[in-house]
């Protein structure tokens, strides 16, 4: 009943995507229906895809017990991956620059796990993930101050903050196609992620391999990271809050939280969207402004249920 | 019955090469000081330690080489740390020990365990003592031709002690080879067989009034019989790894 709830919203969502704000799209079509059709296709369909897409990768990659919450570093790793291959290795072609993203998302996860240890607990994962993103952040910010091109900022600052606008449709190949395969793969190790449930050695128990299980879920979280990074920019809080809900709904199950997951990024990246499109404030607020509004009460909820468990 | 055999099962620095045999149908207990190697010999049958070398066998089949499918039924290990790293239902985390739905199964050991209060709940929010169970349900859930439990004992009030005794002892007169770590000597009369293991070695094998009788024993625990109960050896050594 709910997944149904949750379907029909996505497609009324996604309806509204494609057609909202509908007057110029109307006018367009009576006057130059091959323009309409142009800005339709050309326009808004990679821009719905994308949504679509990112927001479902980020739901399921962050729903699993390997990766959550410690992809945390990855999508600055991406970001500082991205820039280095867009501006100093002058790399132009989308997949090019997905793959430095995805190296970049793959050095940071390595850090991570580096730094935090093997069995690290989530306290410390997230502090190394946000020390991660922290160094990451401020390397991107001196890479673009650097910069041969004097409008490097500029250019950039609508990308890191993410931006769904004027992407095209081999754009929008570039970050999904790496990425659904990436998800797909995952979606397969769906029993060994249960099993890790009860921690590696019941995993190992059950005749799962965690050593390899982690590090298929970091290189493929790379990829998928890194490839849709490239070319929307790091979207903060859609991993956290969408597996948060999903888990929340199939009580703590991981093997079924990841389409849920994945269903609840795509929903929520798509709602913000809409969001930065219509409202009403002259000009499109930035998409990362618009998931951290919705974002940082939860993860402030989140962190003081936390701090009230170890309490309690 | 299906047993299970160990060939040259060893841990680097922390357990010795062991051939060992444990035979369906036989309740062993492992006894040994802190830090002698209890946990290290059963993760080694278990096959769950990376460093393992050696083999292990359950039946004709080789368990590192058994499938997720497969598994489950050779062997069910638990380890000692009772922390559920996810936050999972209890019907949830038993169902994980089967390769495939059996909600009747799982239904069955709520009843066995007396789980009925619990089972709606997340398995991160029980006490010690009620995740014990909980995980020793996932651990009985597939029927396991071998049962490996680390201290399944351990932090229960003394009836759970008691009945969780009574259920593996049943499990091994179905024909299962169960053998678990403990440290309360008194509940050793409950087994067929205890190994004494110290310094990463079995070094004593035999029914519970032998071990507990032989200069190992002593030794390794640094107590000796006096009257019905314990007293501490004055004779025994400090040494430096306990």
């Amino acid at each position: 009943m709910r997944l149904a709830a949750a379907l029909a919203l996505l497609v009324l969502l996604a309806a509204g995507a494609l057609l909202l704000p509908w007057m110029p799209l109307a006018t367009l079509w009576t006057s130059d229906p091959p323009l309409a059709a142009l800005v339709l296709f050309e326009l808004r369909l990679p821009r719905l895809l994308l949504a679509l897409g990112y927001g479902a990768v980020l739901g399921a990659l962050f729903a699993n017990p390997l990766a959550s919450p410690d992809i945390t570093g990855a999508s600055s790793g991406a970001a500082l991956g991205a820039v280095l291959g867009g501006y100093y290795l002058g790399l132009t072609q989308p997949l090019a620059l997905a793959a430095a993203g995805a190296v970049g998302a793959f050095a940071a996860l390595v850090l991570l796990f580096a730094l935090a240890g093997r069995r690290a607990d989530n306290p410390t994962l997230l502090l190394s993930g946000l020390a991660i993103s922290l160094a990451a952040g401020a390397g991107t910010s001196l890479l673009l101050a650097l910069a041969p091109s004097p409008f490097a900022f500029y250019d950039a600052f609508d990308w890191l903050m993410g931006s769904l606008v004027d992407r095209t449709l081999g754009q929008a190949a570039a970050a999904l196609v790496p990425a659904a395969l990436a998800c797909a793969w995952l979606v397969r190790r769906t029993r060994a992620y249960d099993a890790l449930a009860l921690g590696e050695d019941v995993a190992a128990s059950l005749g799962y391999r965690p050593a390899t299980l982690r590090w298929e879920t970091i290189i493929l979280s790379a990829v998928a990271v890194g490839a849709c990074v490239s070319v929307v920019g790091a979207v903060g809080f859609i991993g956290l809050v969408a597996p948060v809900l999903a888990r929340s709904l199939v009580h703590g199950h991981p093997g079924r939280a990841l389409l849920p997951a994945a269903l609840l990024g795509a929903l929520l990246l798509l709602g913000a969207d809409l969001v930065t499109r219509l409202a009403p404030v002259g000009r499109s607020i930035p998409l990362g402004v618009v998931t951290a509004t919705f974002g940082t009460p939860l993860f402030l909820w989140l962190l003081l249920r936390m701090r009230w468990r170890l309490t309690a | 019955m299906t047993s299970l055999l160990a060939s040259g099962a060893a841990i680097p620095g922390r357990l010795e090469p062991t051939d060992l045999q444990l035979k369906g149908g036989t309740f062993t207990a492992v006894i040994g000081p802190n830090g002698g190697g209890k946990t290290s010999l059963l993760r080694a049958l278990a096959g769950v330690e990376p460093a393992m070398c050696g083999q292990v066998w359950v039946g004709e089949e080789e368990l590192r080489e058994a499938s997720p499918a497969r598994r489950p039924y050779l062997m069910s290990f638990l380890p000692a740390a009772r922390d559920v790293p996810w936050s999972i239902g209890v019907c949830d985390a038993i169902a994980l020990g089967l390769p495939r739905p059996e909600p009747e199964r799982v239904d069955e050991l709520i009843t066995l365990l007396e789980l009925e209060p619990l089972a709606s709940r997340s398995v991160d929010r029980l006490s010690t003592g009620e995740r014990a169970r909980v995980l020793l349900a996932r651990a009985l859930a597939p029927r396991p031709r071998t049962l490996l439990l680390d201290e399944p004992c351990s932090n229960l009030a003394p009836y759970w002690a008691h009945r969780i005794l009574e259920i593996l002892s049943t499990a091994a007169s179905d024909g299962a080879a169960v053998c678990i770590s403990l440290h309360d000597l008194s509940l050793l009369d409950a087994f067929d067989r205890v190994l004494l293991v110290d310094n990463g070695a079995i070094r004593e094998d035999g029914h519970a009034q032998e071990v507990l009788g032989s200069s190992s024993f002593s030794e390794a625990f640094r107590i000796e019989r006096h009257g019905t109960g314990w007293r501490i050896n004055p004779s025994a050594g400090r040494q430096s790894s306990r």
